[in-house]
């Protein structure tokens, strides 16, 4: 049997993975957990996971296709919409649950030891599930609008994985902070409206003045739902630029991330 | 013989801000900004003073203290769920904990989903948990109840499985803290029976309890615990629970 020592040093992070490793089982029963939990209670049930993604595509499809035009070249607007919607929405609901990961488990956290990093790890993992219907529904629009997917498509997982990497990142990042301090949710969630439309979701970066367009470029959704659009719909090129930039981005978010969740894990544990 | 736990002198402190319930991230500014505002200045706490003590394995270990002294902060520390401020803790072997109620229960998640998170959560394997499953819920007593959510149980019906969970664990050192107290008098008896059995069969226990002392019979060995230093430390259980019980009752102090 291995010895464990409990001191007032911050777990290492080889530790953490090697620990991560072991409680794959808990991570995939909390996942379970949190997708269980999310439907619970309603008549639907998991139904609303199809239905969800899906209504919200329509209503933004509907309200910039008739009240706001953007010109999105040849491609209907409800596929390009829906290009910059599916990831964005998985984003935006997988950072607020990574986030709040740690508040909202602070009851299990305080009565049980496991991997702490579960928590944000299964909150952000759980919400891939809408993510999977959403391209699936993407998908199906593109072919009811007789568009075929190119070759392309075949790097989309590459580039969903960067956004998830990116979405753990920020969570790791806001989740310690979170559980101290309420108002880290308040200024997160405004940050994130206006966050989307910064971001070539409802309308192509190429419509913006230059200038602008060179500052956008430097938020890493910008590169990674022009990266997924370009995918999917694949007429116009690569923007290089911008995919480096997330790339860059969610390496950095990552590594700032693993220590501010090791440093403050203890701490969050003590005050929550 | 060799110990399974050991404890050099481990402290812990924390801090209370006085006049606040919840820190906002203005205060947090306002004493990094000015670090000797009056408003910001916490107080310091030390709910455990330079504890040391070795467990041998297969001890079965009774803490005592009144509310406050610091016992829940060492069970915390050494089921690894908080970190001393200063010291150490050996452990050598698994640790299986049960503090206070429903441990580790998600309230819309049924009685069965509960009791296989936790198991899992306690370090059980998905083979093990399963075979075990209906000895665990039969242990229980809660059968007709097992499949609905466990926000509608009652504090006894969740420590009841709470209980059966753990002590259906594979870990070597179970800490058990309160829990037996909220289950009825036909309850206890079970749990203080299936401690016994797993005294015998070598697992180490550590047990805390402020109200049952009744409990203390299980037990080989008493640490007494005021305002976190340990005071008393002694196999003469009786006597142990006796000193405890003739203590005068104290203030909470720092």
């Amino acid at each position: 049997m291995k010895k464990i020592v409990i001191d007032a040093k911050p777990i290492g992070l080889v530790e953490t993975f090697v620990e991560l490793w072991h409680s794959r089982e808990v991570l995939s029963k909390i996942i379970k957990k949190e997708i269980r939990v999310q439907y619970k209670q309603t008549i639907l049930g998991v139904l609303w996971v199809l239905f969800r993604p899906l209504a919200t595509v329509a209503i933004f499809a509907t309200i910039f296709r008739y009240v706001i035009r953007f010109p999105a070249g040849e491609t209907p607007y409800a596929v390009f919409v829906m290009c910059g919607i599916v990831p964005w929405m998985y984003f935006a609901e997988a950072v607020r649950k990574g986030s709040n990961s740690l508040q909202d488990n602070a009851v299990i956290m305080t009565r049980i030891y496991f991997t702490r990093i579960i928590l944000p790890i299964s909150a952000i993992t759980a919400s891939l599930l809408d993510l999977i219907i959403g391209i699936i529904a993407l998908l199906g629009v593109m072919l009811l609008y007789g568009l075929e997917p190119k070759a392309q498509i075949l790097l989309l997982p590459l580039f969903l994985l960067l956004m998830y990497l990116f979405t753990f990142g920020v969570s790791l990042c806001l989740s310690p902070p979170q559980a101290l301090f309420r108002d880290v949710n308040i200024i997160f969630t405004f940050t994130l409206t206006a966050w989307m439309y910064l971001t070539p979701i409802i309308y192509p970066l190429n419509i913006l003045p230059q200038k602008l367009q060179n500052i956008l470029v430097f938020n890493p959704m910008t590169g990674i739902v022009q990266a997924i659009r370009w995918c999917v719909i694949g007429n116009s090129s690569l923007n290089w630029h911008s995919l480096l930039v997330a790339v860059a981005v969610t390496t950095i978010l990552l590594t700032i991330g693993l220590i501010t969740f090791r440093n403050l894990e203890t701490t969050v544990i003590d005050q929550v | 013989m060799q110990p399974i736990i050991v404890a050099e002198n481990i402290s812990k402190r924390y801090d209370i801000h006085p006049d606040k319930a919840f820190r906002t991230l203005r205060d947090s500014i306002a004493s990094v900004l000015r670090p000797k505002a009056q408003n910001g200045v916490a107080e310091e706490f030390w709910a455990l003073r330079d504890i040391s003590f070795s467990v041998n394995r297969g001890e079965n270990v009774g803490i005592v203290g009144r509310n406050g002294a610091g016992k829940s902060t060492l069970l915390k520390i050494i089921s690894r769920i908080t970190k001393p401020t200063n010291g150490k803790v050996y452990l050598k072997g698994k640790v299986a904990s049960l503090l206070e109620l429903g441990t580790g229960f998600h309230p819309e998640l049924t009685g069965r989903e509960n009791l296989f998170l936790n198991a899992a959560i306690l370090g059980q394997s998905r083979k093990s948990i399963q075979a075990k499953a209906n000895e665990i819920i039969e242990f229980s007593g809660i059968s007709k109840f097992i499949d609905i959510p466990i926000k509608r149980y009652s504090s006894g019906m969740q420590a009841r499985l709470g209980f059966s969970v753990a002590s259906h664990s594979e870990g070597e050192i179970l800490i058990i803290d309160e829990i037996i107290s909220s289950g009825d008098f036909e309850f206890r008896k079970k749990c203080k029976k299936r401690i016994d059995e797993l005294v015998q069969s070598g697992r180490t226990i550590l047990l805390v309890s402020h109200n049952d002392i009744s409990v203390m019979e299980l037990c080989s060995r008493v640490i007494h615990i005021s305002h976190g230093r340990l005071v008393n430390d002694t196999k003469n259980v009786k006597m142990g629970v006796k000193t405890y019980l003739e203590t005068p009752a104290g203030q909470y102090k720092g």
